[in-house]
C-alpha cells in the first residue's frame, strides 16, 4: 500500500521524538523514499525551541563519547596479524585431516580447554 | 601470511582508517571490546582485499562499508543467540570508560550519551559520518547503503536531539 505524505505536525512529532512507535516506524519507512517529505523536513528545520548549537560543538561531543583508545593501532596490528596466523594454522590442519573449517575451530579450542584444566 | 598482504599495507589501513572504523563500530554496537573487534575484523577483511579494490580513491568509503557491514551483521549475530535481554550490547557504565568518565561528571555531557543511545543503530551512524568524519551526504549514502533522503532526514533528527543536549555546554 503506498503510503500518504504525513502532516508537517506528524513530521515535527518525528523530529523530536513525540510519536507512537507505530507512527515512527510508518513515517521512517515513508521518508526512506520520499524526497518531497525530505524536503519538508529541511524547511521545518530550524524550529525556534531547540535550535540547535553550533556543528563544532556536536562533533566535539561525538568524538570525546566515541573516543578510541591511544593504543588502538597498535592493538589492531597485532590483533590482525593473531587473528591471521590462527586462521592460516586453521586451514593447514583441515587440509590435514580432510575436516571443515568450523570443525577444525572447535577441534582447536577443545583442546585448549584441555590444556588449561 | 598471502604474498599479497604487506605487513607495511596493513599498518598504513590501521593508522589512517583505525580510529574512524572503531569509532563506526562503536556507533553501531554500543560497546567498545565489542566495536574492537568489529575493528580487527574489518581491517583483516580489508588488508587481504585490498588488491581486488579497483578504485583506490575510494579506500576510505571502501573500508567504513566492510565496518558497516561487519557491526551490523555482529549486532544481528548477537541479538539471534542472546535470550536475555541484558546479554544485548548496549552502552557500557561511565566508570568503564577512561575517557567518559571525565566527562560525565558534567551533566549536559551524561544528557548527551543518553540522546546518543534513545537514537536507533543507523541515525547514531549517520551523525558520526557526517560530523566526526566528515563524509559528504552521498558518501554516506553509499558507505550504508541507503537512500540519500534517507540520510538527510535521520541526520536532521540526530541532529536537533543531540545538538539540543549541548546548548549549555560551551
Amino acid at each position: 500500500m503506498k503510503l500518504r505524505h504525513p502532516s508537517k505536525a506528524v513530521l515535527r512529532d518525528w523530529l523530536t521524538g513525540e510519536i507512537e512507535p507505530d507512527t515512527t516506524d510508518t513515517v521512517e519507512r515513508h521518508l526512506d523514499t520520499c524526497a518531497r517529505c525530505a524536503a519538508t523536513l529541511e524547511a521545518l528545520e530550524p524550529a525556534p525551541e531547540v535550535t540547535p548549537g553550533p556543528d563544532s560543538s556536536l562533533s566535539s561531543a561525538l568524538a570525546i563519547v566515541l573516543a578510541p583508545p591511544d593504543d588502538l593501532a597498535r592493538r589492531l596490528e597485532e590483533g590482525v596479524t593473531a587473528r591471521l596466523s590462527s586462521r592460516q594454522m586453521m586451514e593447514v590442519v583441515a587440509d590435514l585431516f580432510g575436516a571443515g573449517l568450523e570443525t577444525t575451530r572447535l577441534l582447536l579450542i577443545e583442546g585448549d580447554d584441555d590444556d588449561d584444566s | 601470511m598471502p604474498a599479497a598482504a604487506d605487513p607495511a599495507v596493513l599498518h598504513r589501513l590501521v593508522v589512517e582508517h583505525g580510529d574512524a572504523v572503531y569509532r563506526l563500530a562503536l556507533s553501531v554496537v554500543r560497546d567498545r571490546a565489542l566495536a574492537e573487534d568489529i575493528a580487527q575484523e574489518t581491517m583483516m577483511k580489508a588488508w587481504l582485499a585490498l588488491p581486488t579494490l579497483r578504485d583506490q580513491g575510494s579506500l576510505r568509503s571502501w573500508v567504513l562499508r566492510i565496518a558497516n557491514n561487519t557491526a551490523i551483521s555482529t549486532l544481528r549475530a548477537r541479538r539471534a543467540v542472546a535470550v536475555d535481554p541484558h546479554d544485548l550490547p548496549e552502552a557500557e557504565a561511565p566508570a568503564e570508560r577512561s575517557v567518559e568518565a571525565r566527562v560525565q561528571s558534567d551533566a549536559v555531557m551524561g544528557e548527551f550519551v543518553a540522546a546518543l543511545d534513545t537514537l536507533d543503530e543507523l541515525s547514531r551512524t549517520i551523525v558520526v559520518l557526517r560530523e566526526v568524519e566528515g563524509l559528504s551526504y552521498d558518501e554516506i549514502a553509499a558507505v550504508l547503503n541507503v537512500p540519500l533522503p534517507t540520510v538527510k532526514t535521520r541526520l536532521l533528527r540526530a541532529r536537533r536531539r543531540l545538538s539540543s543536549t549541548l546548548k549549555e555546554w560551551a
